[in-house]
């Protein structure tokens, strides 16, 4: 055993590199039908294979047969006549005891089958299976369905609306967040000034590179499923309760999974449900993999918002109160909207202290594709609200939007907006100090806006000629350093923007200590070989290497030494879902006590084990029912700058800095972090500036091709400028705070800002492709 | 039709009888031949995620159909992971975080090598735009870039 | 099922082509997407096939005595877009060679280089881009600007169409049942060194991102000057209308007149040409962009044009 004695920060290899980088990582699709097992794929840490385990040559081709229609009562299914071997199965076939229902998050109408109406085209109605792919192909175009038609709702003001009578309950509305502080009608009574906007965000989808892929296979005593999953516990549960089986009848294992991003939060559960109904009915393993079109059409988005902030300022430019609506567009079954609806609100004030605040948030009823997970889960909808909030705050107050925003910023020991209270150190001067450092913010800023004002003056219109003149002439002590050559003699209108952020690190309210109650074992063989054995699984993000490197450090054994085999829930307890932010902080930390217990007791030549379980920090405290106290246990904190150049032929805006400096608590892996931060960021710039995606009249995706979903390209954006500052959380790993989500919460923010200095108007919205802005400027009223 | 196909595939001659000439490469690579280091990303030549280099020259395996490949040299990435210059781009790569979810890599390795292939002191913007054709979304290339930028460094002479 | 053939020579082609009706298939960047099917089950082609890009004849590139430049219909766009290596790789394999490649016009490398990224180049040819006849064709719009010429082969023997009239509409060209298209005839690259004769082109591509991107408006322009006039003029635009539009008028403004007195009369030269062209762009609305974004663009395009214009003008002058 070779001794690991570097700091926990500094960057390793990524154990399953090599594996992903020679192509002998095994995603679901690439196991084989009669695979027995290559060792090649045990350096990945993925279960040996085996026909125990879910293959066979017995098996299966499945696609889903999906609703043809939008909405409606369902008045005839016809199913073709299936040759030997194939089998179209549907809710008549859960078993008795099982129940036609995918739990979600506490929510149970999405049911697993269609059954008796539909809610959106793309519903799963049956699992069409069979041996020839080509003629389970010709069985799905053969299922014939008739609705009794209503008309539907495709955005939230339809739904609102009522159109066609209610979807969910009586209103449309599937859930309500409110929380109020402070007398507000006093603080707009008391106003100098009341600020209104509304700002919109559209859907996203996360666009993993493998798309969905499951293995459903029966088991002696059950059923198995294997896998690209985020969340092996939430898809046995789910399971087990659509079966009607014991929760030990259901085994899940985790395969490499190739991209998730939320993405594999819901949909695993929601495709392996029927799928298992399937293979439990046929009694043979049936694989489904999904093309990127039925993926890109039928899968879980980020929920569309609409945010209206109204603000009371007094005569000094402060904020005395927030009038806050959040809206988001849940599609058409619960799902995830309450828990994303609940982060939503609780991070629309965003790093700001407001004193008096009524917010009221509703998730409503579409008939679209149900929203789900997604990066960030709800923040970077209400970050963007906030932070184009201030920006149009600052310009009503004429100071500049950061120092506007320096004044509200929240400090150590100030209230959350659920009454709870920020404990630990709040460190955002240094993180904006290190991001003036690497990108010359402030600078840049007041040059940009005195060129824009000159130019405007000038001409009244941006972009005309006397643009750089101008730039010149106002360049002063602020422009003097070398960007004063970054305005040549173009025509393009340049600017740079901003944002805050905070992430609300782990589950909200209660969910750790009341429902997950995340567990982890650790064991030790003969030889001082120790295994990790826990179900937060690594998607891409580097769980491979960070858990090895807190238990290595702890045990002072070389993380490339220690097992961390992908979980299989017959072994690996139930740590919780990988998501919130909460690996590493959360089941980080328990490997992390786990690791010290087994220290404790190490015994040399003898096989040992130890497990932990989560127990909540001391201090914090919630109410579910009143929605009171600490909604998050600690935060990660960040800020996101931007700088583009508008084209003012085209309306194209390039993207020409880009820099993320975060608190994540300390850096479990310098290089693991730096890599998140650059990718969160490319994310959430796709989401500001190129991912658009619409629904036509029928609650369709238009964009559904990856030829017409734009996520960026090696030539869309520049290098992110990545930094961290350690602020330790005595709860977290090795100091270690939830990071995954933050990095893409504001960085559209940011361009959003950097845009509104370049064109001198406001940007409400997003994405802002190039015809929007075009738009925005053809309105007669300008922002600025 | 059932002719037979032959591909000259990491240097070893394949020969297979694919149920129609116009199946894709891709699946023939992954189904009959088992080279399960070619991923289906699209399907439509958008990702990048199933390049392969065919004789040569790097092209999306899903958008060619076997029988108009009949007769060239394929590489893959099991091919290219043999040598030394793609041992080196794959160490690399897990140095740099190159991989996170790993799905892009085996296509970002080949596209990675062609470039340096034909270019094996690129710039940035060249590297770029060598990769254009690869979408990866957990990275946001940062990680990849400075893989290659290692690679080139490190193999002078190798490509 | 459908038949699949693949022909060693242009004759055995024809002949192919006559007594199948098989669809040429080149680099199959458009038709496997078009007619893909759900994952694993290959394209569903609507006939037979015959691939058409191993064709020798099809891959030249050749210089002409009367200046003109003429590029096999199977020539990758990777070797017109002048990727690193490819016109070296090309030029070694023997199809072609360096002086030829050369001669390409540079507004048709620009445009070919927009196009996708290093892979689809790789596999995308002009022929291709061409018989798929979309109006946001990068390559087809070059070939609109460039007064290209189409050659067409069948066992009737060969025929030359000037671009403009072999598209027809949307996916819609005068290729007959038995023709294959072969080459296309453009202005070769002349002596830029020489102010009098030099030409001057104008390309640009606006794409729903920066790399693999269709095309939401683009315009291509191309200028020729002969002792001192400009001796040809012309402008196509992409993704404006049915087929790629090509404004004769706006084109007449300037043609036969010397640098001097364009530069005279800039403003008003303009302003004419942008009077033709306006009711001309057409589009509409699709998920990629809107007909506003696009008529809007077109025309802000063509003001960069003609700016461009006569900035190559006036550079002339000067020197």
């Amino acid at each position: 055993m070779s001794r690991y004695d570097a700091s926990i920060s500094t960057a390793i290899p990524k154990p399953d590199g090599m594996a992903k980088a020679c192509g002998a990582a095994l995603y679901v699709a690439d196991l084989k039908f009669d695979d027995l097992g290559p060792a090649e794929n045990s350096s990945t840490g993925c279960v040996p294979l085996g026909a125990d385990a879910g293959l066979g040559s017995d098996m299966l081709y499945g696609r889903f047969y999906r609703s043809p229609h939008p909405r409606g009562r369902i008045t005839a299914l016809r199913l073709p006549d299936c040759p030997e071997g194939y089998r179209i199965v549907t809710v008549a076939d859960i078993p008795e005891g099982g129940k036609n229902e995918i739990p979600m998050a506490g929510a149970f109408d999405l049911p697993c089958f269609a059954d008796g109406e539909v809610r959106y085209i793309g519903q799963i109605v049956a699992v069409v299976c069979g041996p020839n792919p080509a003629e389970v192909d010709r069985l799905v175009n053969a299922v014939e369905m008739e609705v009794d038609p209503l008309p539907l709702c495709v955005n939230m003001d339809d739904g609102l609306a009522l159109k066609g009578g209610p979807i969910h309950g009586e209103n449309n509305v599937f859930c309500r967040v409110d929380l109020d502080n402070g007398d507000l009608d006093a603080a707009f009574s008391a106003a100098a000034e009341i600020v209104e906007g509304t700002y919109e965000t559209g859907f996203q989808e996360q666009f993993y590179m493998e798309g969905q892929g499951l293995i459903a296979w029966p088991e002696e005593d059950g059923v198995g499923i294997r896998g690209s999953m985020q969340c092996p516990y939430y898809v046995s549960h789910t399971v087990h309760h659509v079966l009607g089986l014991q929760a030990d009848q259901v085994r899940v294992i985790q395969d490499t999974v190739g991209g998730a991003f939320g993405g594999k939060e819901d949909y695993p559960e929601i495709m392996g449900a029927p799928m298992a109904v399937a293979a439990l009915v046929t009694g043979r393993p049936i694989r489904m993999i999904m093309d990127r079109v039925e993926d890109l059409s039928f899968t879980s988005k980020r929920h569309p918002s609409r945010c209206t902030y109204r603000t009371a300022l007094d005569n000094k430019g402060r904020i005395l109160g927030m009038d806050v609506k959040v809206d988001l567009d849940g599609g058409a079954y619960t799902t995830y909207t309450r828990i994303v609806l609940m982060r939503a609100v609780f991070h629309c004030l965003g790093a700001y202290n407001i004193p008096t605040f009524r917010i009221r948030g509703r998730g409503i009823a579409t008939n679209t594709v149900p929203s789900g997970a997604f990066r960030g889960f709800g923040a970077p909808q209400t970050l963007f609200g906030i932070e184009m909030h201030m920006e149009e705050l600052a310009r009503i107050v004429g100071e500049d939007s950061l120092s506007f925003k320096n004044r509200h910023l929240l400090k150590q020991g100030d209230p959350t907006v659920t009454g709870g209270m920020f404990r630990e150190p709040i460190i955002l001067d240094e993180l904006v100090k290190k991001l003036e450092d690497m990108s010359g913010y402030s600078g840049k800023r007041a040059f940009y806006e005195a060129a824009r004002k000159q130019a405007g003056a000038c001409s009244g219109r941006p972009g005309a000629s006397g643009t750089e003149n101008a730039a010149a002439d106002t360049l002063g002590e602020a422009g003097s350093k070398s960007y004063s050559a970054s305005s040549p003699k173009d025509g393009l209108l340049r600017g740079i923007g901003m944002s805050y952020l905070l992430h609300g690190a782990g589950f909200t309210g209660d969910g750790e200590q009341t429902i997950i109650k995340g567990e982890v074992a650790l064991e030790k063989d003969e030889n001082g070989t120790v295994e990790i054995l826990c179900a937060a699984v690594d998607l891409g993000q580097g769980c491979q290497s960070t858990f090895r490197k807190v238990v290595g450090k702890v045990l002072d054994i070389h993380p490339k030494e220690i097992l961390f085999p992908y979980p299989d829930t017959r072994r690996a307890p139930d740590s919780g879902p990988t998501v919130a932010s909460r690996t590493m902080m959360v089941v980080g930390f328990l490997l992390q006590k786990a690791a010290e217990d087994l220290k404790d007791i190490w015994k040399d030549g003898e096989r040992q084990r130890v497990e932990r379980k989560y127990e909540l920090p001391p201090g914090i405290q919630w109410d579910q029912n009143t929605l009171s106290g600490d909604s998050y246990g600690t935060y990660g904190w960040g800020v996101n700058a931007c700088e583009v150049e508008v084209d003012p032929v085209t309306w194209e805006v390039r993207i020409t800095g880009a820099w993320g400096v975060y608190d994540v608590g300390r850096a479990i892996d310098e290089r693991v972090v730096e890599g998140q931060i650059q990718g969160g960021m490319s994310q959430a710039l796709g989401y500001g500036a190129m991912e658009k995606l619409e629904v036509d009249e029928k609650g369709r995706f238009r964009q559904v091709a990856m030829a017409d979903y734009m996520v960026p390209t090696s030539l869309d954006f520049p290098r992110t400028g990545a930094a961290t500052v350690d602020n330790p959380y005595p709860y977290g790993a090795y100091g270690a705070k939830g990071m995954g989500e933050m990095v893409h919460d504001a960085g559209h923010a940011a361009f959003a800002a950097a845009v509104e200095q370049a064109v001198g108007r406001s940007c409400r919205r997003i994405p802002i492709v190039p015809e929007t802005l075009m738009e925005l400027m053809d309105e007669k009223e300008a922002g600025a | 039709m059932s002719e037979t196909v032959t591909l000259f595939v990491n240097g070893e001659e394949k020969t297979v009888r694919p149920e129609s000439g116009m199946r894709r490469l891709l699946d023939v690579l992954r189904d009959d031949l088992g080279l399960t280091g070619t991923k289906e990303g699209c399907g439509e030549g958008e990702c990048g995620a199933c390049s392969v280099l065919l004789n040569g020259r790097l092209v999306n395996s899903c958008l060619v159909p076997v029988a108009q490949a009949s007769g060239s040299e394929v590489l893959t990435l099991e091919g290219l992971r043999k040598s030394e210059a793609g041992r080196l781009l794959a160490e690399c790569f897990t140095e740099c975080h190159g991989a996170q979810c790993g799905f892009c890599t085996p296509g970002m390795m080949m596209a990675s090598y062609a470039l340096l292939k034909k270019n094996p002191k690129p710039s940035e913007q060249e590297i770029r735009e060598g990769l254009a054709g690869n979408i990866c979304r957990c990275t946001g290339y940062d990680a990849i870039i400075n893989a290659v930028q290692m690679a080139a460094e490190k193999g002078r002479g190798l490509w | 099922m459908v038949k699949v053939f693949s022909p060693k020579t242009l004759t055995e082609a024809l002949d192919i082509r006559e007594k199948e009706a098989a669809m040429p298939f080149s680099g199959g960047t458009d038709l496997m997407v078009r007619y893909r099917a759900k994952n694993g089950l290959g394209p569903k082609m609507p006939a037979s096939v015959m691939f058409v890009n191993a064709l020798p004849e099809l891959r030249g590139v050749r210089l002409t005595d009367d200046g003109t430049v003429e590029i096999g219909a199977a020539v990758p766009m990777a070797v017109l877009a002048d990727d690193p290596g490819a016109r070296a790789a090309y030029a070694e394999s023997g199809a072609a060679c360096a002086d030829a490649l050369a001669a390409v016009p540079s507004l048709l490398s620009a445009a070919a280089f927009s196009l996708g990224a290093p892979a689809l180049r790789n596999r995308a040819t002009l022929g291709g881009n061409t018989a798929n006849a979309s109006p946001a064709g990068d390559g087809l719009c070059a070939l609109y600007a460039l007064d290209a010429r189409v050659i067409l082969t069948s066992v009737r023997g060969k025929r030359e169409v000037l671009i403009g009239e072999f598209v027809s509409g949307p996916g819609r060209t005068a290729l007959a049942a038995d023709e294959i298209i072969t080459a296309f005839r453009v202005p070769a690259a002349g002596n830029e060194m020489d102010e009098k004769d030099s030409s001057w082109h104008y390309w640009r591509k606006v794409g729903t991102r920066r790399a693999n991107a269709l095309t939401k408006v683009s315009l291509a322009a191309f200028a020729r000057m002969a002792d001192g006039r400009v001796g040809s003029f012309a402008m196509a635009f992409g993704a404006v209308g049915p087929t790629v539009v090509r404004p004769l008028e706006a084109e007449a403004v300037f043609l036969g007149h010397s640098a001097g007195e364009i530069l005279r009369d800039t403003d008003g030269m303009i302003r004419r040409a942008s009077g033709v062209i306006k009711p001309l762009i057409k589009p509409i609305d699709d998920q990629r962009s809107t007909a506003k974004y696009r008529k809007t663009v077109a025309l802000n395009l063509a003001g960069e044009a003609f700016g461009r214009f006569a900035a190559y003008l006036k550079g002339n002058e000067e020197c």
